[in-house]
């Protein structure tokens, strides 16, 4: 047991001071050294199978391997055109490995609930292999008891016109980090990247990002927003990597979070390493409390402090789900933030 | 630099006349200056620690404090985060002090050697003629250290400084005359474990320049040390201490340049500035270190430590740097928000040529309520080089109504270069109000044809561009460096485009 | 129906006194106009009255139907009917004009114990409103005053105010931003509003507004102080002459 504490990453690395992951992780947590039992809902045609899937080089990813031989393998042909989506659920404990590609202009949309177990521990080493042309669009909701402790990493490689949508919902948990690797391996790949957090108590939400692009004429757009209250703790890490031929480089980053508590904490490092001249790179970050002028002009139209304070915190935080297009899936989005915006007054 | 670069007409036309008469020099502080020196021997242990403290006669306690430091730094490891990459120092095959030969430090102009006087001269930085023009009306007055080497030349003005009460001298003058000021506060601001390079400062630092101002005083002219590296093989160690007491106000100018050398030269320095209560500090730095010949060989390695502690309510301090200089540039001038309302600024442009690495930003520290920060950096890279804005910006609990806002641009110019930003920003009040901004890109294809289509030359228009570009910082320089400054843009960009 | 008395009111922490013993009353059915100089206090006291959060009252009293409106939080002064028509209306992005106003109208409903207006109705109310104001429906489907020219944020406090149907209105620089054609509209629909039960307090730096919406009183507001009142009229003297012989 204790050889697997060891093997978590920590505060001393750098990709990792804010979310201490070995800080955090005890024996007693269950799920530590399981495999994981997730449930997937296929829509008709496609199938998983069991196989060796992809090789990670990240501790966590190691880690993954070392309890799951065997990982998940999802295959959408090329050219298919699914009516409903490939939902995972029961993601709840251990340690689980799926590798997915969606071949030529193929698109696929996929699900994924977290939703874990009292101290428990869970880690998904997920590998999504675009052909080109293919598109994704993956939503990720996760809401996790108070004091469990969840990774998930995706490592999306693209090949050339493929897109990603991508929508995050967190609520956080004893640390929860949500890290997402796209390399761009064709030229002109699109990709949004979005994601919102509304933390209380003492959850701790890490959004981690890195793009990494190789070739020319790619289109990003990032925006992730959080709402931390109580003693809770939001991270938001993001990078752009932009290497010498990947020229005509559109991308913009944005991280934005609003803080209610004084005993709350943002970090956030939105960073740029960009080795091509002709680009249109930038990323902005905002951090403060709710506008003022805002709320006294909501009350003064006689709407009371709370729902003002909703009301504002949900048109913040909905607004990176704007361009989803699963509606029903927006919608139910937005209903799961309302539900909790209400209930933290 | 002569009398009529001193001109100082319209930027635009500055810009490009001094792209133009300079055409041929790209680094014309490389001359090197055959003044006789006196060294101590190689390397580094304990007894060139005491060997130099012996050389400048310093009282125990500075002895002890650098035989501490010395040995702290044996325990510690070189930083490897920054963005830089340079082959491992050996410092055992430098020198750590060197000075030119005089049996006694001069005691006006007349007493310096007239060769290192010409040294400055043709920094374009004429000490005589500063005292001349003392007596000239309107014209601008700034009193001068000349560091040379290890070891401060020579302070113009010391006289009419002292009728109001400022003190500007070496540090080692400093230690001499004025102990009490020099113990309470050396090391107050940057500790002596506080980093690699700074340890090591502590154990061997050389000269520098002291400055205190009394309460109450408007320093009535700028201040400014100029730093010349100039023995071969050797490492600038300086130290500057900077004391703004309660309601007073200075304005303090940095120049730096070294010759041009095969080898690389180290420079770590140490600047800290006490701004107390209502006080206002305003540092400004041209860093113009020979940044190494067009195949990346030579070149200073700038490892350098600033830090400003704001410790009264409504202190200020504003940090201006203009970094062309330097093969690698290691460097965060930062502010401590300590006291209540304080303010902390830093304008930064990093130009970065041929194989130079800039690894350079700021941290704001938000400690005391209301304190509010400003952070606007510019970084151009060209040729091979790769520039970084590194920069923290924090609020602590209790710095209710903390305010940043940080502007960072960077500019591609070639594609063979690399622009990086990297910033940190952590908050723990609600009542704080942080904005970042960045953008990465290249000059405008529209506006570099207007320019052309109107007669300048490539160069010349990507010299007015950029210097466009660094305009929110440019302004920001004292008069007497901002030309300075714009010619040091074009020059630095010299050879970055066709 | 607002009874102003001897009020004061400091800012920034209670160390700058901007209102410094203003007195005031304006009955039922009555509108009054309050033009004074820049930083006379103008916008404090519409601020003031409203219940906004760091102008701090000092000393004096406002009593409002009866209420002492100073005990009162922002909403509750709305919901008792007080609006304030904002000199620079706020932009709020991501929430949509019509959902801000149903949530509006509807807490104030409640807060009176009266029944929500369900959809239907309220959009009904909503769609003549802004026809008469020639505002374009799909303007009220965007977020509110974003993007939105001056004219057409003061437009969109015309249709609040309309929608809301307060018992007092405060407006404050309503005519800033508008050309003749606009101030006509808004005009028109604060004229509406006025009846024997409602009161009004305008706010102008100007005399044009007051030829659209005729005054009842006419005060100058000089140094946190009232210095002068006078009828409709007064107005036009105000303006050839200017407010100097009233500083003190």
């Amino acid at each position: 047991m204790t050889s697997v504490i060891e093997k978590l990453p920590h505060r001393r690395l750098e990709a990792w001071k804010w979310t201490d992951l070995r800080g955090q992780v005890s024996d007693a947590r269950t799920g530590l050294s399981q495999v994981m039992r997730p449930q997937f809902y296929l829509p008709d045609g496609i199938s998983i199978s069991e196989g060796e899937g992809a090789s990670s080089d990240s501790a966590m990813g190691n880690l993954a391997a070392q309890f799951c031989s065997m990982s998940w393998n999802v295959y959408v042909p090329a050219n298919t055109q699914l009516d409903a989506p490939i939902v995972l659920d029961e993601l709840t404990q251990g340690h689980m490995r799926l590798a997915i590609m969606v071949d030529k202009g193929a698109s696929l949309n996929l699900v994924e609930y977290h939703r874990g177990s009292e101290s428990g521990f869970a880690n998904l080493d997920i590998h999504i292999l675009l052909a080109e042309g293919a598109s994704l669009e993956r939503t990720i909701v996760q809401d996790d008891p108070k004091d469990m402790v969840r990774i998930s990493t995706a490592c999306i490689a693209m090949e050339t016109g493929a897109s990603l949508s991508q929508y995050a919902l967190s609520f956080g948990g004893g640390l929860t980090r949500l890290e997402t690797r796209l390399y761009g391996d064709g030229e002109g790949v699109n990709a949004r990247i979005n994601g919102a957090y509304l933390l209380e108590g003492q959850r701790h939400t890490d959004m981690t990002s890195v793009v990494h692009l190789k070739h020319p004429n790619s289109h990003i757009r990032q925006s992730v927003k959080g709402v931390v209250t109580d003693k809770a703790r939001g991270v938001f890490q993001g990078k752009f990597h932009v290497e010498r031929p990947a020229q005509f480089t559109d991308a913009e980053m944005r991280h934005d979070a609003l803080m209610l508590s004084d005993r709350a904490q943002i970090r956030s490092k939105p960073e740029l390493e960009i080795y091509a001249d002709d680009v249109a790179c930038a990323h902005g970050n905002t951090i403060g409390a709710l506008d003022e002028s805002a709320l006294f002009y909501m009350r003064q139209r006689g709407i009371p402090l709370q729902q003002a304070r909703a009301l504002l915190m949900e048109a913040f935080l909905t607004d990176v789900f704007d361009d989803l297009e699963d509606e029903a899936l927006q919608a139910s989005l937005v209903d799961k933030l309302r539900t909790r915006l209400e209930a933290l007054s | 630099m002569s009398g009529e670069t001193r001109v100082k007409d319209g930027i635009e036309r500055e810009t490009v006349e001094g792209v133009r008469a300079l055409e041929a020099e790209k680094y014309k502080y490389g001359f090197d200056s055959d003044i006789e020196q006196e060294f101590a021997p190689k390397g580094l242990n304990e007894d060139i620690v005491r060997f130099i403290s012996a050389k400048k006669e310093e009282p125990e306690w500075l002895l002890e404090w650098r035989l501490e430091a010395y040995r702290r730094w044996l325990t510690l490891e070189e930083p490897s985060w920054a963005k830089v990459d340079y082959p491992e120092i050996d410092f055992q095959d430098m020198y750590y002090y060197a000075s030119p030969v005089k049996k006694e430090g001069p005691k006006s102009l007349d007493e310096v050697d007239p060769e290192i006087l010409e040294v400055y001269n043709k920094l374009g930085i004429s000490l005589k003629e500063q005292e001349v023009l003392a007596g000239v009306e309107g014209a601008p007055k700034v009193a001068v250290d000349a560091v040379f080497d290890s070891v401060s030349v020579v302070t113009t003005f010391k006289e009419e400084l002292a009728k109001h009460g400022v003190i500007f001298c070496s540090f080692s003058e400093a230690v001499k005359d004025h102990p009490e000021l020099v113990r309470k506060y050396m090391g107050s601001v940057v500790p002596v474990t506080d980093n690699y390079y700074a340890t090591l400062n502590n154990a061997v630092f050389s000269d520098g320049s002291f400055v205190y101002i009394p309460p109450g005083v408007r320093c009535p002219m700028e201040l400014s040390t100029y730093f010349r590296m100039n023995a071969q093989g050797t490492g600038q160690f300086e130290r500057t201490l900077i004391i703004a007491d309660k309601g007073s106000y200075v304005s303090y100018l940095e120049g730096c340049t070294a010759p041009m050398r095969d080898e690389n030269q180290l420079h770590a320095a140490i600047v800290e500035i006490i701004v107390h209560d209502d006080a206002e500090v305003k540092y400004s730095t041209v860093q113009n270190w020979w940044p190494g010949d067009s195949e990346g060989k030579g070149g200073v390695y700038n490892f350098v430590t600033k830090r400003a502690d704001c410790r009264g309510k409504n202190a200020k301090v504003s940090w201006t740097q203009v970094e062309t200089g330097s093969a690698v540039t290691w460097k965060y001038p930062s502010c401590i928000l300590r006291g209540d309302n304080s303010q902390g600024e830093f304008y930064s442009i990093a130009i970065t040529n041929g194989f130079q690495q800039a690894d350079t930003g700021t941290k704001m520290v938000h400690l005391g309520k209301n304190t509010r920060s400003r952070v606007i950096s510019k970084g151009i890279s060209a040729g091979r080089s790769n520039s970084t804005y590194r920069g923290l910006v924090s609020a602590h609990r209790k710095a209710e109504g903390a305010r940043n806002f940080t502007q960072c641009d960077s500019l591609l110019i070639g594609d063979l270069c690399g622009a990086h930003t990297v910033p940190y920003i952590e908050s723990d009040t609600p009542t704080a109000q942080f904005e970042h901004e960045a953008t990465t890109s290249k000059l405008s294809d529209d506006q570099l044809f207007y320019c052309r289509q109107r007669g300048l030359s490539e160069e010349e228009s990507v010299a007015l561009l950029v210097n466009g570009f660094c305009r929110d910082v440019l302004q920001e320089l004292p008069m007497e460096f901002a030309v300075e400054a714009q010619k040091l843009v074009a020059i630095s960009l010299e050879g970055s485009v066709g | 129906m607002l009874k102003i008395n001897d009020l004061t009111v400091a800012v920034n922490d209670g160390e700058t006194e901007i209102l410094k013993g203003l007195t005031l009353e304006i009955p039922a059915g009555e509108v009054h106009a309050i033009m004074g100089p820049n930083g006379a206090g103008k916008s404090t006291l519409s601020y003031a009255l409203t219940g906004r959060d760091g102008y701090d009252i000092s000393g004096g009293s406002i009593d409002y139907l009866g209420n002492d409106l100073t005990e009162m939080e922002p909403e509750e002064r709305a919901a008792a009917g007080l609006f304030l028509s904002f000199q620079y209306p706020l932009e709020i992005p991501g929430v949509p004009t019509m959902t801000f106003l149903k949530t509006a109208l509807n807490a104030q409903r409640k807060a009176r114990g009266e029944d929500e207006l369900t959809a239907p109705e309220f959009l009904k109310k909503a769609r003549a409103i802004a026809a008469d104001l020639k505002i374009k429906p799909d303007m009220l489907k965007r977020p509110l005053n974003v993007g939105f020219s001056g004219g057409e944020k003061k437009r969109m406090e015309i249709f609040q105010m309309l929608m809301l149907e307060p018992k007092f209105l405060v407006m404050d620089e309503t005519d800033s931003g508008l050309d003749v054609d606009a101030l006509r509209i808004v005009a028109d629909g604060v004229n509406r509003l006025r009846n024997p039960e409602r009161g009004m307090l305008v706010i102008t730096h100007y005399q044009r507004l007051l030829d659209y919406i005729v005054p009842d009183k006419v005060h100058v507001l000089v140094d946190g102080k009232i210095a002068a009142t006078g009828d409709a009229d007064f107005a036009k003297t105000l303006e050839s002459e200017g407010y100097d012989k009233y500083a003190a």
